[in-house]
């Protein structure tokens, strides 16, 4: 047991001590993007539970739009089963892509339903109808808001994984490939406002 | 107890604790090398001259080793240590405990309000709530101060305690944290790690031996090794529990006493402690990681083994007695008589003396009690509901604090300062001007939690629009909120940290005028009272050296700096601040709504627990 075999063990330490912070560090950053998923989960929810009531709403003026109405009710499940798929692999490239796809699918179909509504001006005026579509729009900024905030917490993590020393070990430690973003297309930016006081 | 004299009390046990982990770091090392010393006798004895790898007896392998136990104790302690830097957060992780935000079951959403009520009541941050999945019914907070504290319950205890006693065991837990209890079992995790740390060496050292096949009498050594690492470990372990045990028991009656005296009502704790009892099915916590942090659960959340040879906790017998001295073991548990509850007015707090006011609120720190909490309750009931719906999530609550600052500053901002929130903002912006100053600090406090979940990046552009806001009034009321947010998140999101240098007061005298310069001149509503209040801050004992700074030519980033500074006080001067503000707040002989407002927020920015009302 020479002063050699000593130095030999107190590197040995000291890069396993080192590569420890390295792991817990990536579980940490992981960990933040999930529970940043797990917002984004919330809002999508509350978003697929106004639909229904929606097109309830709405089915009793448009009687005879019954396939719009049905196209957003589909929409919506088929996208609330990839919410599902998706919120049990946060980050994976897959059923990120998938759930952006849905996703756009369901806009597409509301975006429809409401040129649609323009022709029912009774409907559009209704106190419900006005009550639960700003209740969809304030729901779909907040989807936007938490999208922001998952895709921030998504890139620190791929970077802190891409980065140097993180890069060497990542494969080893379970941290093999990056996190995947997710993408929706982006809904029609807020006016320029008159000045906010109160 | 004096919250004050509470947390000298902590310091005086840190320093209890830091004796006895020296006597335990050296228990060990003369038992270690005790165990090298037969060692070295069985090698000797056992070993032929040839094949024997071992070195010749020699006192140069003593020291070594000794210091090889050294460094790889306090080098794990250290690791341990560091790692629950983050404070509370980083043993609720360690405990797999989920966070608790949204309610999905009226269980929950009643634990959160308990939480939540008992957090205003205190007057600090309401802590992010954890549920562990145990069967057991248990409990723990941690954390290094207020400012990150967390607390975390089991599954079990949600569901099988009512709100009562789940009411007792919080209020319980809320004791740890305003006595210092929390800070010291945080450093208690830290330290024990390396104490503990050579057992688990030890015993992957014995399975290595168990498990070779090679030369057996480089096994047989081995083994040893790892035996006599074994023993160390156990050792280990004994004095760990020893030292948990000397160091934390007694605090469990204080705690259980102040969580009667919390909420005036000692059935609840009482029943709880009692269904614990006959809950005979699930008593024990299955996470490996409950021995590290048994000191700081409930009640006993692991068995009795080589990690816990001395019982963490007071007998659970003894502990009911002091609560309800006729309890015999298999009683039915008699729920509490109800009460009709009393609708306390949140009307604005009487007139009083100002020599009052201030003895009163310096006794009052730390020590919430039940009309407190009821208080608290009907605050939060009076709440608009769309408010406290939006303060549940991070948009919500960006918008809920950028307009209060907007509305209490009295400012106009364009409007794509705000990008995508301004349609939120103009939804909750009505119900924001209808707040009372009261409501709105709560309402601040309901958004930080959310406010939590922002990425660094939201939170940095949040933050730049709201430091506009600030900077453009000399708003007193504006300029703590904005401090009170900013603090609490900037240290969240670690854009700056906890200054570990305390100072003392005289070495703060420039920031300790432009604080009181600013307090007495923006507090105040005629120049004649700001003198008044400048010159009773003055007479405070340790403040005789402040000097009155114009106010006009303050800027905000002065008046952080201030406040960062007292921030960093030594505790055992903490008393001598409050003291000051309390009389520079209160001179002019009444308590009026907008001072008791500044009061709280000054208390909150300091970290000071102060009650919610004066009374």
């Amino acid at each position: 047991m020479g002063i050699t075999s000593i130095i030999l063990i107190v590197v040995v330490a000291v890069i396993a001590i080192y590569l420890i912070g390295v792991f817990n560090q990536l579980v940490a950053l992981k960990n933040r993007f999930q529970n940043a998923f797990a917002q984004i989960e919330v809002q999508l929810k509350r978003r697929y539970d106004l639909i229904p009531n929606l097109v309830e709403t709405a089915r009793a003026y448009m009687a005879h739009e019954s396939s719009t109405l049905e196209a957003v009710i589909q929409a919506r499940n088929q996208a609330s089963g990839s919410l599902g798929q998706a919120a049990a692999h946060p980050g994976d490239a897959a059923a990120m892509k998938s759930l952006a796809a849905q996703e756009g699918a369901l806009t597409s179909a509301l975006s429809r339903f409401s040129m649609v509504m323009e022709a029912y001006p009774d409907l559009k005026a209704s106190q419900n109808m006005m009550q639960l579509t700003e209740e969809l729009t304030s729901t779909e900024n907040k989807v936007a808001f938490a999208r922001q905030a998952y895709n921030d917490q998504v890139t620190a993590y791929n970077t802190y994984r891409q980065s140097f020393p993180a890069v060497v070990f990542a494969g080893l430690l379970g941290h093999g490939t990056d996190a995947a973003l997710l993408e929706f297309a982006d809904s029609a930016q807020i006016q320029q406002a008159p000045k906010v006081s109160f | 107890m004096d919250f004050y004299r509470a947390q000298d009390e902590a310091r005086r046990r840190t320093r209890w604790l830091a004796v006895l982990f020296t006597l335990s770091l050296i228990s060990l090392l003369a038992m270690s090398n005790g165990l090298l010393y037969l060692l070295f006798r069985y090698a000797e004895s056992t070993a032929p001259a040839a094949g024997s790898s071992y070195p010749p007896d020699n006192p140069f392998m003593y020291v070594l080793v000794s210091a090889l136990i050294v460094v790889i104790v306090g080098l794990s302690s250290l690791f341990k240590s560091l790692s629950l830097r983050t404070g509370g957060k980083a043993v609720a992780e360690m405990l797999n405990a989920r966070l608790l935000l949204t309610a999905s079951n009226p269980a929950e959403q009643r634990l959160l309000n308990v939480v939540e009520e008992m957090a205003i009541a205190s007057g600090m941050p309401v802590p992010p709530v954890y549920i562990m999945e145990e069967e057991a019914i248990n409990a723990f907070a941690a954390g290094h101060s207020t400012a990150n504290a967390v607390v975390g319950v089991t599954r079990g205890a949600i569901v099988k305690l009512n709100r009562d006693e789940l009411q007792g065991v919080i209020a319980h837990e809320f004791s740890h944290i305003l006595h210092g209890d929390m800070k010291l079992n945080m450093r208690l995790i830290g330290w024990l790690y390396g104490i503990m740390v050579l057992g688990i060496i030890g015993q992957y050292l014995v399975r290595a031996a168990a498990v070779s096949r090679r030369n057996n009498n480089n096994n047989a050594v081995l083994a040893m090794m790892g035996l006599g690492l074994l023993i160390l470990g156990a050792s280990g372990s004994f004095f760990g529990s020893l030292i948990k045990a000397a160091v934390s028991r007694q605090r469990e009656y204080l705690a259980d006493a102040s969580a009667v005296q919390y909420t005036r009502n000692p059935k609840g704790l009482a029943n709880a402690l009692k269904r614990i009892a006959a809950d005979t099915a699930a008593p024990w916590l299955h996470n490996p990681a409950a021995s590290q942090i048994s000191h700081a659960l409930f009640s006993e959340g692991v068995h009795a083994s080589l990690n816990d040879l001395f019982a963490t906790h007071p007998p659970l017998e003894k502990r009911i007695r002091a609560l309800d001295p006729q309890w015999q073991p298999g009683q039915e548990l008699e729920p509490r008589p109800v009460q009709p509850e009393v609708k306390q007015s949140s009307a604005a707090t009487p007139k009083m003396d100002a020599a009052a006011a201030v003895t009163m609120a310096l006794a009052r720190v730390g020590a919430p009690d039940e009309t407190d909490i009821r208080r608290a309750r009907n605050l939060l009931e009076s709440l608009p509901a769309s408010c406290v719906l939006a303060a549940k999530d991070p948009q919500g609550a960006a918008a809920l604090v950028s307009a209060v600052l907007l509305y209490v500053n009295q400012i106009k901002l364009p409007g794509s300062s705000f990008g995508s929130l301004l349609v939120e903002i103009q939804r909750v912006g009505p119900s924001v001007t209808r707040l009372d100053a009261e409501q709105r600090l709560l309402l601040l406090n309901l958004c930080l939690p959310s406010l939590r979940q922002l990425s660094l990046r939201q939170y940095q552009q949040l933050r730049a629009v709201w430091e506009q806001i600030a900077k453009a009034t000399q708003n007193l009321s504006g300029w703590l909120l904005y401090e009170l947010t900013i603090s609490h998140l900037d240290r969240y999101f670690e854009l700056s940290r906890e200054s570990t240098v305390s100072r003392s007061l005289a070495q703060m005298q420039s920031e300790l005028s432009v604080f009181f310069s600013m307090l007495a001149e923006r507090g105040s509503s005629n120049p004649a009272d700001a003198d008044k209040a400048f010159a009773a801050a003055r007479n405070s004992s340790g403040f005789e050296k402040i000097e009155r700074i114009d106010t006009s030519a303050m800027n905000l980033e002065s008046f952080q700096q201030a406040c960062s500074a007292l921030r960093s006080l030594k505790p055992s001067e903490q008393k001598l601040l409050m003291a000051a503000i309390t009389a520079c707040i209160y001179s002019d002989n009444t308590v009026t709504v907008h001072e008791h407002e500044i009061m709280r927020a000054v208390c909150e920015i300091l970290g000071c627990p102060l009650p919610a009302d004066i009374h």
